[in-house]
């Protein structure tokens, strides 16, 4: 592996070599806003053309998972803001340890959507797997669930990338491979990190929220 | 290492603690307010929190209040070309005539018929 502490050969400086490396993570990340605002997209579209039916099917959604969930994400971006501030601050065994904790909470809301899934199954909510609503909306339903699993399962693949880049970078930060000049992928790691929680903010309000009001 | 040399502070900078509690806070208050029924505004406060919290996590957490501007116009782009798309699918979809479909009607009854089963 290269030494962290020199920039690769195509940059002048480290500082060259971190803003380079902060705006492909955002360009990437661009990409990213477009390919979850689609889906965004087609929810506010259905939405809108079936209003009560995407209420009554988000009723039956799992608030108190769901808050607890987005709670668990909110804190991990923290702890991940927290540990890339303490490892460029050269205390990398501490920035290290709170990279790993946030991995932690990362498998933690993992376990939780799994529980969740599990619940939605024995209720039927799958589509395609024995579907069933019972009154006038079933076909709104049908919809918003289908939207539901594509993208919770697309923002799971998404975290369970971020564990895993967590994990590497946490390591390698424990054992002092970066500092304050050459903070690595620390930076891009905990860029992506956050913009998987700011999905999941959107999605909460998308999923979770509706139709809790009663009518 | 030089670690043994410095005064090592293991204490969240203030405006990373302040954004994790804002952003908790936050979060309470959308989940308490959508069960107060307030009809359309139920929707528009529960996406305005969300803009709020996603405003503090890409100021704060991604750190865009403190960068270079150039990575401020980076961030702003993904969401200029997301106008674009809603903007441009609204044009169709709210103003399309037939969309959404409507219900199929029983020729016997006139009423919409409930499907309560797969298509």
């Amino acid at each position: 592996m290269a030494d962290a502490s020199q920039p690769e050969m195509q940059f002048a400086t480290l500082a060259q070599q971190e803003q380079v490396a902060r705006l492909g993570m955002w360009v990437f990340l661009s990409t990213e806003v477009l390919f979850f605002g689609g889906l965004f997209l087609s929810y506010a579209v259905y939405r809108g053309a079936y209003p009560e039916g995407f209420a009554a099917a988000a009723r039956h959604t799992d608030i108190v998972i769901g808050t607890v969930n987005t709670a668990i994400l909110l804190t991990s971006s923290f702890l991940v803001a927290w540990g890339a501030d303490s490892i460029k601050h050269a205390d990398g065994r501490f920035g290290g340890a709170l990279l790993t904790g946030a991995a932690f909470l990362g498998l933690l809301f993992l376990g939780l959507k799994a529980v969740e899934y599990s619940q939605e199954y024995r209720e039927h909510l799958i589509p395609g797997l024995d579907f069933a609503f019972a009154g006038p909306q079933f076909d709104a339903a049908l919809l918003f669930f289908t939207f539901y699993f594509v993208v919770t399962i697309l923002h799971a693949i998404h975290l369970t990338i971020g564990i895993a880049a967590l994990v590497i970078v946490a390591r390698r930060g424990a054992r002092g491979r970066y500092g304050a000049s050459h903070p690595g992928p620390v930076t891009g790691t905990a860029l992506y990190w956050h913009f998987v929680d700011l999905v999941w903010i959107f999605l909460f309000a998308m999923i979770y929220l509706p139709g809790r009001s009663g009518a | 290492m030089i670690r043994h040399v410095q005064h090592v502070q293991r204490t969240p900078p203030f405006r990373l603690l302040g954004a994790w509690f804002g952003l908790l806070l936050l979060l309470g208050l959308t989940v308490s307010l959508a069960y107060v029924r307030l009809g359309w505004a139920n929707t528009a406060i529960a996406f305005g929190i969300a803009a709020v919290k996603a405003s503090l996590v890409a100021l704060l957490f991604m750190e865009l209040a403190e960068h270079q501007p150039l990575a401020r116009i980076f961030a702003a782009a993904g969401l200029f070309w997301l106008a674009i798309m809603f903007w441009l699918a609204f044009n169709d979809y709210a103003t399309r005539a037939g969309f959404p479909p409507a219900p199929a009607v029983s020729a016997t009854s006139g009423v919409p018929q409930p499907n309560t089963s797969r298509p």
